[in-house]
């Protein structure tokens, strides 16, 4: 990824963070990542997609259940007893996908007429072996509750 | 007097975020109504007075734009304004939202402040 490609995806997900959840988080450099050699997990990843041109382009995040689960509850403002389903907390991590790849888009090619594929979600365990292997970009951020994943194909 | 507002959107926290900066705005809401996607919202439009639609556009079974279209078809729902709540911000989109008659296009993630304001104009014009 260069460098100004890295800074748009960088900045999005620092913004959608910051606006929609109060929440800051921070990028880790390209030379700290290779010390990160666990993501055990659970995570919740979300991914969606690029429609409407020829290229493929994906986005994928990985966001720590406990995470999610906070930004959730800040989002349905519950507390207290009145837990967080899953279908809540897939339906958040979905919503964050949708907005980083529309934002991502938006930055970088605003004339254009590509749309977004519908968003998903789903509650995984340890990415470690899958983010080792994905030969794709990708940018850890880091939080109070782990490290945020996300990996950008573009094909 | 208070006015009916139905919230279109795939996600239940941006509808449940959107419901909540809408009443803590201090706008003299009726009731608010919900649909996860544009057929859901020609239904609730089917059965109940509505006076301001906030919608996304990128949502499963019928996009916001497709909503809106059908809703301009209408005699009785076509003059109903909308504003647009999304993450689409190409101008293709923009362009043809606005051809549509919208009265605003929102881009997610949002400030509170965006929301109040546009609906603040909308309802001064109302008036």
């Amino acid at each position: 990824m260069n460098p100004a490609d890295r800074n748009v995806l960088t900045v999005v997900v620092q913004e959608v963070f910051e606006t929609m959840f109060f929440t800051f988080v921070d990028p880790i450099g390209e030379d700290e990542m290779g010390q990160v050699t666990s993501l055990p997990g659970p995570y919740f990843h979300g991914q969606i997609g690029v429609k409407g041109e020829d290229r493929k382009r994906v986005l994928d995040i990985f966001i720590p259940e406990k995470m999610i689960g906070s930004l959730t509850e800040t989002l349905l403002r519950k507390e207290g007893d009145k837990g967080v389903t899953k279908e809540e907390l897939i339906d958040t991590t979905k919503e964050i996908a949708n907005m980083v790849l529309g934002n991502i888009l938006n930055k970088t090619n605003k004339e254009g007429t590509q749309r977004l594929t519908t968003p998903t979600a789903e509650l995984v365990g340890d990415i470690s072996p899958f983010v080792k292997d994905s030969g794709v970009e990708r940018i850890y951020f880091e939080t109070d509750w782990g490290i945020i994943v996300v990996l950008f194909t573009c094909g | 007097m208070a006015f009916n507002v139905l919230i279109v959107d795939d996600s239940m926290a941006m509808r449940s975020v959107i419901r909540k900066v809408i009443s803590i705005s201090g706008f003299d809401v009726g009731t608010f109504f919900e649909a996860g996607n544009g057929k859901e919202a020609l239904e609730v439009l089917n059965g109940q007075w509505i006076d301001l639609v906030l919608s996304d556009i990128n949502m499963p079974e019928m996009d916001g734009l497709t909503f809106v279209k059908k809703m301009r078809e209408h005699e009785i729902y076509k003059n109903i304004p909308v504003v647009m709540i999304t993450t689409e911000g190409s101008q293709a989109c923009i362009d043809e939202a606005m051809s549509l008659g919208v009265k605003g296009y929102i881009q997610k993630p949002f400030m509170p402040e965006v929301i109040k304001e546009k609906l603040e104009e909308i309802m001064e014009k109302t008036r």
